[in-house]
């Protein structure tokens, strides 16, 4: 019977090992960010900027709001002016962008700080 | 034993033969003097992205893959466009193939900013000529092309349209689409074009 349960959870542990632990987040960047960004964040060409942990770390301070009302800033990476802007996303809740920025930071930073609901929803209140 | 490798050959040639048919001539022929004549799609004249006039006599001898699209799209252009950009890379260098992609924003999408996003697609006219003009009839085309456009203020970027990329032959008859965010859906529309293609070795 022990030896049950000891097989059990290495199972359950090497299961959940294997994949992302912010499931909810990556399913929310499948869905609203990598048309743009890639599934990979490998980006669109010129068009959409890749994701890559040089580019997160410079906006990841300013991340919820960008994701809330959209970003406008030409940034440049890798010689390339990305002319596009970033459209505001009305439809994602404060939840969602949590458990988005979780993902994200998991992803792409090595601290993988980890952001609560009250963390996000005051950077929110203090877009400009 | 035998008889069912009998049923399992009979069934692998029935799938072949199913196969290699012909792609079919798609939406509501017009009866003329009897006989049937498959749709078309109308002429039109617009500009592409390097100010030039571009008409449906452009591609009597091309078939055309097409799509619906603005610049500013924010859900399922830049997945369609991806797709796009598959099939643009894959045919470069074969003559008989040009890409045609329809602004329906043609206020934003002027040819600057058409030119602007080839630039950052890394593409060029004519191989795919992005189109603008009179709004009214940009979205004229659309239906022509088997797709839905409505003008919605709720929707994102402010037009609802259905992201259809579809193959057009020499004749300017739709011969298959498929949906640009479905990647099994595009998967079998290259198959398609191999078809298309295949058409127009034989004669
Ligand atoms: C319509 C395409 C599009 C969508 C959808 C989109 N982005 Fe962006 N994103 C952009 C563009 C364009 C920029 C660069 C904007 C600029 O230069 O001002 C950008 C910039 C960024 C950046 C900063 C630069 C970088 O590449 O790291 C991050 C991070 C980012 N987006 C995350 C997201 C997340 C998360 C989502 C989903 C909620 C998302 N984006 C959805 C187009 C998009």
């Amino acid at each position: 019977m022990k030896s049950i349960k000891v097989v059990l959870i290495f199972l359950l542990v090497t299961h959940f090992s294997c994949k992302s632990p912010y499931q909810k987040g990556e399913n929310i960047y499948l869905q609203h960010c990598s048309n743009c960004h890639g599934k990979e964040g490998e980006g669109l060409r010129k068009l959409y900027p890749p994701i890559t942990d040089e580019l997160y770390e410079k906006y990841s301070l300013q991340l919820p709001c960008m994701i809330r009302y959209g970003l406008n800033d030409n940034l440049v990476y890798n010689g390339n002016k990305y002319t596009a802007a970033m459209p505001p996303n009305e439809i994602l809740t404060d939840i969602d962008i949590v458990n988005l920025v979780n993902f994200l930071d998991w992803k792409y930073t090595t601290n993988k700080a980890f952001n609560s609901l009250a963390d996000v929803k005051k950077k929110l209140d203090d877009c400009n | 034993m035998r008889f069912t490798f009998l049923l399992f050959s009979l069934l692998t040639l029935c799938i072949s033969c199913k196969d290699s048919d012909k792609l079919p001539f798609l939406g509501v022929p017009e009866i003329v003097d009897g006989k049937e004549i498959p749709h078309t799609v109308g002429d039109f004249s617009f500009v592409n992205q390097d100010s030039q006039q571009v008409n449906q006599n452009d591609y009597q001898d091309q078939i055309q893959i097409a799509d619906f699209f603005f610049t500013t799209c924010p859900t399922i252009c830049p997945t369609v466009m991806s797709n796009m950009l598959k099939i643009y890379d894959k045919y470069q260098d074969n003559e008989d193939i040009r890409l045609v992609s329809f602004s329906l924003d043609p206020k934003k999408d002027t040819v600057a900013a058409l030119k602007q996003y080839a630039d950052n697609l890394e593409i060029s006219s004519p191989k795919w000529n992005l189109l603008t003009g009179e709004k009214k009839k940009l979205h004229g085309m659309a239906a022509d092309y088997f797709n839905i456009v409505v003008e919605d203020e709720e929707a994102p970027g402010g037009i609802n349209h259905s992201g259809k990329i579809i193959l057009v032959d020499k004749k300017g008859r739709v011969r298959a689409y498929a949906e640009g965010t479905d990647e099994n859906e595009v998967e079998k529309f290259m198959e398609d074009i191999e078809k298309l293609l295949k058409e127009y070795e034989v004669n």
